[in-house]
């Protein structure tokens, strides 16, 4: 490609000429750790299209400085949605087509999309929540199956340009990310990652954590005198008249009849033609003023965070359209989840008392493009009373900088600085990513629950979806998995309240059905089936937990571009791979094909472990010949029983539950000479992601006869057959030890299993051993759809 | 470097919890200078493997140690909030200047930054909330080094929780356990800059102090001190040697190892964010104490434990950071979930639900003894065995924790309450050392406290509904192989209790005022279906039986064509899933068995979710003998109590109506009337039975009981489902057609 200046680039991209500070990042030696400018300044475009250039048409050295992940998080789903157009419209312009097309994918509430996982050595953009893109870099994803958990932790904790946007927003999120990056730094990713931040509101001492100090100035890019010069069309958003009055509705205390009042307010300053835009600070808020206000003749609409996707971007449409100039105009009642980013103009906006840098991002969505010479800012006080969801004293500093601002204009130039102080939240330490890099208890009873270190304790949600259910009844455990489409948010607390009349169900994944809901099942990331008759939503009125009219399911039709593992249920059952039934192929088919997707992943990702990870793959599925698989693959089919299989299309439950194949693959390769590195041998180990840090049995399992040793089905002295594994390797005929799984070293000077997984982390590094873990997992995944696609 | 020494410590054992952590302690510490440094208990102490001999270990201790950066600036005693012998020990260590220090230094440091910044102040530490934002904010601030105390000591939430191991939060009443820490330090170590060896006169005394606590070697002087709840032995009070009040004497050694021990014991961040269902986040190996097992203690002192530890040991050497790792996730399953009391503990440890490899857990529970000074206790020592039926517990977990919740409530029964025990400390024998008997213990006691509650249901359903304790349901047979212990009991309440009959339902309905639901059963407000016969087994078996029969006559066939010829078909409604051999029974008969027993048995084995249908006898199965001792006035009677008739022998079968009556005479004490009455129904069927002569009256077969209690015994064994019946055929009825006639 021939060599084109960045704002010619930029132009291609956007359809638009680049701010002076957007070509100074992306020019840059180094991306800039913090990116401060106000709202409406185009920071999306300033970050995405310098990733964009940087990856594929700068050159020299700026062109391999940056990742090959752009990982974009957002603290809301409906930032996400837009985020995600915006980014498709730019590759659209771009235009690149086959193989070089760059794919984006978008993790948000209980989404389990997980083809993301497949392709480590291939750019990608992630555009994800807090929730979803936290939660998978503390090793617990979200709506992810909790067997790729490590897949995605090792892919977000490598190659990996994070950018978190709106970041006052982000709360107890915030010290995440900072202590996550200094964590990368100082244990080391497998290739360069990279943090940036972003925010109109944005303090860097907000950065400064225990392990993390905050960026130096030279990190920062904002906007200077270039930006700011009068001919810029910056100048003039920035400068875009809106004067500020108080709204009186009166001591609003504990009057229970504030949203009477504040409607007949609304209502009075409302302009006939145009748009106002009311934003309050609770859900409940929200919903009964928009029920006050439905009765005016202006088209009213209500906006909040709990809708399920279809009557969300069905009020989003609604709400971007243009209002009639000689209509009634159109009222938009709205919770903060329309604050930040969501791209609309209002003539005039009432707001209700909120902490400084919501009032700014508030602010911002009224005569944004400067399109009026007469918009008006009205805000609402609030008594302590009604303080909730915020902090008193962020009130009270925001009433005073508010009392200073009346009748003047509050354009994002005529604001003055602010020092605001981030609130207190726990902060995640190192001990504590370690530990999380362990998911044994996960996989055996206990559900770890990180959700303090992703989000403030009360904003937090979990997902609900409905199903018309037999009454009375369990639903039976075949149910179809949730689609994206059925999911509504819903609070923690609420979902709770909710409960207490009603019956709700989760799935459990060790038994594999759907069980009744225990109060503490109900934590941040759950999902939970709901009966249809149950209520508990309206399409306008979104989640409304005092809703009794039977809810009418979504349409239960899944994303048609999965071509991964589709599944029955949304997690796993214990058990080996059910879902990997497929046309006959021998093992060695297989395990050549594995073989040549990672070699050709490897010429993309130079490794200094290549030659384990080539091992690992040799022998991932030695154990596939164990009796006990062959015996599911073949179902006793005597003509079957000439060649070792791989893959077979037979879909039944090993006689020996849990039975896990690649547990004999990792004890074979370790018995079959003594210097096989171990770091393969885990990697073997823990390619479906149940056996990493110790080997265990399951609860439930049936124990081996005679006390032998026993841990997922595979028993103390089982045999493995002499069998080929491709290229020339054999494994030899082997009696399968599990020596390893007792702590301590055994009678022969042999290390227990996990003494030597601890040392393997100890040296590595979490991060860097999980990429090795999603590489190998990434390969057999691919190689296996290929398999079955043939 | 290589292990090439190794070194026993004498001074670490098991048996008392003090000596056990100075053990991890030492581990903690070797390893930090020797990364293959590993361990294992062998012969009930601690040996240590690394390239330090015992004279070079003791020497890193003595010259070398740093000691962890121990402090909690949450306490009021912790020296932060106080001029006197904690604040100077805490200054102390701030103005001293040796590097051995300096991790104490720096934490000490970073707290006192927190709290200028944070305006915390000792006021503002009596609010709890505010309390634990102090906690948060150090967790978030403290180097990481400082965390593994705080860890150790407190798990945050909305709320602290402070692990009993270390009292609540690091101090046990007014013991600051990290301000005593740092006293004990100054006595052996120079806290001056020097770098050269501390005056030989220190030196040799806190030489002397730790050989004595590694190797167990003559305690030198003591030191007058607190140790708290660690050590009963040193603990001191009222009767205490030395005349320092309230203090103990203590190796100060002793006590430093102990707490950097402790540190071990902080649990991974996947345990403390776990959720526990329905109780508090556990610290690792901390249950809540169950009274059971504890025969040492008294139930005042049980009821007033504050919780229990349970500490593993384990034979192979291992290096630290897998011992780390054992303690950090703490496991202790109970089928999918944590173990949360000692009982559970105990069933863990029997089932396996504990990480392979350690072989034994030694359980301490924090008993108030002496006044108000809680006391580490040892309980006993678990070994880790795996028992293939322990799981079959789980199928009592839920109905347990009812009865649990029940019996601890203010208007419990105490008979309620010792029941419970008794089924507890079933549990804790059998999990203790796992046998076929002993869960045959746990089956009787959970059968004790049915019959407890059956008694008291009867007093009024609604009363009893209104407890929350339903019915025991749910066990499944499986239990009954694993209980097997060659005794008769088992066998007999087995094929009694297992009696179903569509006609006219479970036996169990004959034994307690209970009726079906949805998942289970409830008591019920009809009791006129229960029998009558209180303790007596034969004669609670002698009445089902009359009760049974009376039911079945009862009975309205549901379609009036069918119905006469089922009638006709269906013998008496006494056929079991299982069957008891001619030779139990006649151990009952001859009073052999123990009734009480029995009827625990029954009780608790009645209440098995058994099959919805009876299923065919094995056709494969041998046949067992009849016993040369068959009471043979019970083999002819029980032919007319036979559920699927008798063979005639030219392959027709024939039933024979049971006549109720034949159970009353019984009961009278007369077997002869019985005999006939059983007799002439036989001869009427077709079958003669042996000796019999008609015209000859009841002297025809002479028949004695040797008291009224064996011929109720009789009628009692007339109920008990018997497996090959139709052998009594070949011992009571003459095999052709009667040619004396």
């Amino acid at each position: 490609m021939s060599q084109i200046s960045y704002e010619a680039f930029f132009k291609s991209v956007t359809g638009l000429d680049p701010f002076p500070y957007q070509v100074r990042l992306a020019e840059s030696e180094d991306l800039p750790a913090v990116v401060n400018v106000p709202t409406g300044t185009g920071k999306t475009a300033a970050i995405v299209v310098a990733w964009l250039w940087r990856r594929r048409f700068a050159v020299g050295d700026r062109g391999a400085g940056a990742p090959r992940r752009l990982v974009y998080c957002l603290p809301m789903r409906i930032l996400v949605e837009q985020t995600r157009d915006v980014v498709l419209g730019y590759l659209d312009r771009l235009d690149l087509h086959g193989a070089s097309r760059i794919p984006v994918r978008t993790l948000m509430g209980g989404d389990a999309d997980d083809e993301w996982l497949m392709h480590p050595e291939s750019e990608a953009v992630l555009i994800g929540t807090q929730d979803m893109l936290l939660s998978a870099a503390l090793n617990r994803g979200y709506g992810l199956r909790r067997f790729r958990w490590p897949q995605a932790f090792g892919l977000l904790h490598s190659d990996a340009l994070w950018v978190f946007d709106e970041i006052q927003l982000f709360g107890a999120g915030l010290p995440t990310t900072a202590q996550l990056e200094g964590m990368r730094k100082e244990w080391g990713t497998a290739f360069p990652t990279k943090s940036i931040w972003m925010s109109a509101t944005l303090q860097r001492k907000w950065l400064a954590t225990v392990d993390h100090p905050a960026p130096g100035l030279s990190d920062v890019v904002t906007l200077d005198a270039n930006d700011l010069a009068p001919q810029q069309v910056l100048f003039r958003r920035l400068h875009a008249p809106k004067r500020l009055e108080a709204l009186a509705v009166g001591p609003a205390g504990k009057d229970p009849q504030y949203v009477k009042k504040l409607a007949a307010q609304i209502v009075a300053v409302h302009r006939p033609g145009t748009l106002t835009l009311v934003i309050v600070n609770t859900v409940n808020r929200a919903r009964a003023l928009h029920e006050e206000l439905a009765s005016g003749t202006a088209d009213t609409l209500l906006l909040h965070s709990r809708f399920r996707p279809a009557e969300r971007e069905t009020l989003l449409a609604r709400l971007l359209e243009p209002v009639d100039d000689d209509g009634p105009g159109r009222i938009v009642v709205s919770t903060q989840v329309i604050e930040a980013g969501v791209d609309i103009s209002a003539q005039t906006l009432i707001t209700e008392l909120a902490p400084w840098s919501a009032l700014v991002q508030r602010f911002g969505r009224c005569n944004r493009y400067a399109e009026s010479a007469d918009s008006k800012v009205y805000w609402v006080d609030l008594e302590e009373v009604r303080s909730a969801p915020y902090e008193q004293d962020d009130l009270a500093e925001s009433r005073s900088a508010l009392a200073a601002l009346q009748g003047r204009s509050v354009a994002p130039s005529d604001l003055p600085l602010i020092d605001l102080a981030q609130p207190q939240s726990e902060v995640i330490r190192r001990r504590d990513v370690v530990d999380l890099f362990d998911t044994a208890p996960d996989l055996s009873g206990t559900d770890v629950d990180v959700s303090r270190y992703i989000r403030n304790q009360g904003d937090q949600d979990l997902h609900v979806f409905w199903r018309d259910l037999p009454q009375g009844a369990a639903p039976s455990s075949d149910i179809a998995a949730p689609a994206r489409g059925e999911l509504c948010p819903a609070p923690v607390g609420e979902l709770r309240t909710f409960l207490a009349t009603r019956q709700g169900w989760i799935w459990d994944h060790l038994s594999g059905t759907w069980r009744q809901v225990h109060p503490n099942d109900l934590r941040p990331g759950v999902t939970i089936l709901l009966a249809a008759a149950s209520g508990g939503y309206s399409p306008s009125r979104g989640w409304d937990p005092d809703g009794t009219v039977p809810v009418v399911p979504a349409s239960q039709t899944a994303p048609s571009d999965k071509n991964s593992d589709t599944l029955s249920n949304p997690e796993e059952a214990v058990g080996d791979d059910l879902n990997s039934t497929a046309a006959w192929q021998t093992l060695v088919e297989h395990t050549d094909a594995v073989f040549e997707t990672l070699n050709r992943m490897l010429d993309h990702l130079p490794l200094e472990e290549a030659e384990s990870l080539r091992l690992a793959a040799r022998w991932h599925d030695a154990g596939k010949s164990h009796p006990v698989f062959q015996a599911t693959l073949t179902a006793g089919d005597l003509a079957r029983c000439d060649a070792i299989w791989a893959k077979s299309p037979n879909r039944r439950h090993h006689a020996r539950p849990p039975f896990r194949h690649e547990l004999a693959s990792a004890l074979a390769l370790q018995q079959e000479t003594p210097r096989t590195p171990f770091l393969a041998v885990y990697l073997v180990a823990s390619h479906h992601g149940r056996a990493r840090l110790a080997i265990r049995s399951l609860d439930g399992e049936h124990s081996a006869p005679n006390n032998r040793r026993f841990a997922l089905g595979i028993w103390e002295g089982d045999q493995l057959p002499e069998a080929e594994l491709g290229s020339g390797v054999s494994m030899s005929e082997s009696t399968l030890r599990l020596s390893a799984m007792e702590i301590g070293q055994s009678e022969d000077g042999d290390p227990s299993w996990t003494e030597q997984a601890l040392a393997l982390l100890h040296t590595l590094g979490p991060f860097r051993l999980a990429f090795l873990e999603s590489v190998l997992r990434a390969a057999d995944s691919v190689a296996s759809r290929q398999g079955r696609k043939v | 470097m290589g292990a090439e020494h190794t070194v026993a410590l004498p001074g670490a054992t098991p048996e008392s919890l003090m000596s056990y952590l100075k053990g991890l302690g030492t581990l903690r510490l070797i390893a930090g200078v020797d990364h293959d440094t590993r361990a294992c208990w062998k012969g009930g102490v601690l040996q240590l493997a690394s390239s330090l001999d015992a004279d070079a270990l003791e020497r890193f201790l003595l010259d070398e140690y740093r000691p962890s950066p121990i402090i909690s600036p949450w306490n009021a005693g912790s020296g932060f909030w106080d001029s006197k012998a904690a604040g100077k020990a805490l200054r102390k260590v701030e103005e001293s200047a040796s590097s051995r220090l300096s991790p104490i230094r720096d934490a000490i440091l970073s707290a006192r930054s927190c709290i200028a910044e944070f305006a915390v102040t000792q006021k503002s530490l009596k609010d709890k909330r505010r309390k634990v934002a102090f906690l948060k904010t150090l967790r978030s601030r403290l180097p990481d080094e400082a965390l593994a105390w705080l860890d150790s000591a407190a798990i945050l939430s909305e709320t602290a929780q402070f692990a009993p191991l270390l009292g609540t939060g690091g101090n046990d009443g007014r013991l600051d356990f990290s301000s005593n820490f740092l006293q004990r330090l100054a006595a052996i170590m120079p806290f001056d800059a020097s770098s050269k060896p501390p005056t030989d006169h220190v030196r040799r005394q806190s030489a002397a102090w730790l050989e004595a606590a590694l190797f167990g070697t003559a305690q030198p002087n003591l030191l007058p001190a607190a140790a708290g709840q660690f050590h009963p032995g040193g603990v001191g009070g009222p009767n205490a040697t030395s005349g320092f009040e309230g203090d103990s004497l203590v190796n100060p050694w002793d006590f430093v190892l102990m707490l950097e021990g402790a540190l071990v014991l902080s649990g991974a961040s996947t345990r403390r964010l776990g959720l526990v269902t329905g109780s508090r986040p556990a610290f690792p190996f901390t249950v809540e104490t169950t009274p059971a097992g504890q025969g040492a203690l008294s139930d005042g002192e049980t009821t007033s434990a504050r919780a229990e530890v349970w500490l593993p040991t384990w034979p192979r050497p291992a290096v630290y950071p897998e011992v780390r790792r054992l303690f950090a996730e703490g496991r202790a399953q109970v089928g999918r979930r944590y173990a949360t009391t000692g009982l559970d503990f105990a069933r863990a440890v029997a089932g396996l639900g504990v990480d392979r490899g350690v072989d034994s857990f030694n359980r301490f529970g924090f008993v108030q003894r002496s006044g108000l000074n809680y006391l580490a206790t040892p309980l006993g020592r678990f070994p880790v065995r795996g028992d293939p039926d322990v799981w079959l517990l789980d199928q009592a977990d839920h109905w347990l924790t009812l009865l649990r919740r029940r019996a601890q409530s203010n208007t419990a029964p105490a008979s309620l309450r010792s029941s419970l025990r008794r089924v507890e400390d079933a549990i804790f024998a059998y999990c203790g050392a796992p046998a076929r008997s002993r869960l045959q213990d746990v089956l009787a006691a959970l059968g004790r406290t049915e019959r407890l509650l059956a008694q008291q249901a009867k007093g009024g359903a609604e009363h009893a509904n209104a407890h929350n304790l339903p019915p025991l349901f749910g066990l499944e047979p499986a239990w009954l192989a694993a209980c097997e212990n060659g005794r008769a009991e088992l066998h007999l309440a087995a094929a009694v209790a297992s009696i179903d009959d569509p006609r006219v339902g479970p036996l169990r309905e004959q034994l307690e005022p209970v009726r079906r639901s949805k998942y289970g059963y409830v008591w019920s407000d009809d009791v006129s279906g229960v029998v009558a016969g209180g303790a007596q087994a034969p004669r609670v078996l002698a009445a089902v039986l009359e009760r049974r029969l009376l039911l079945a006559q009862r009975h309205v066939p549901s379609a009036v064509g069918q119905g006469e010829g089922e009638e006709r078909r269906s013998g008496p409604p006494i056929k079991g899933h299982v069957e008891a051999t001619a030779a139990d029974v006649q151990s009952f008969v001859a009073g052999r068995t123990q009734d009480e027993r029995l009827l625990d048995l029954l009780f608790a084995i009645a209440t098995f979710r058994w099959p919805a249908k009876l299923q065919p006898p094995d056709g494969k199965r041998e046949e067992t003998p009849l016993p040369k001792d068959l009471n043979r006035a019970y083999a002819l009677m029980k032919l007319t109590f036979a559920p699927d008739g008798v063979p005639t022998g030219n392959g027709d079968v024939a039933r024979i109506h049971p006549d109720p009556a034949v159970l009353n005479l019984l009961r009278a004490g007369r077997l002869q009337d019985a005999v006939m009455l059983c007799a002439r129904r036989l001869f009427a069927a077709g079958l003669p039975p042996l000796g019999y002569r008609p015209s000859a009256g009841s002297h025809s077969l002479p028949f004695q009981v040797r008291d009224v209690g064996e011929a109720e015994r009789i009628a009692a064994a007339l109920l008990i489902p018997l497996r090959d019946a139709d052998s009594l055929v070949k011992l009571a009825v003459r095999s052709r057609p009667d040619q004396a006639s």
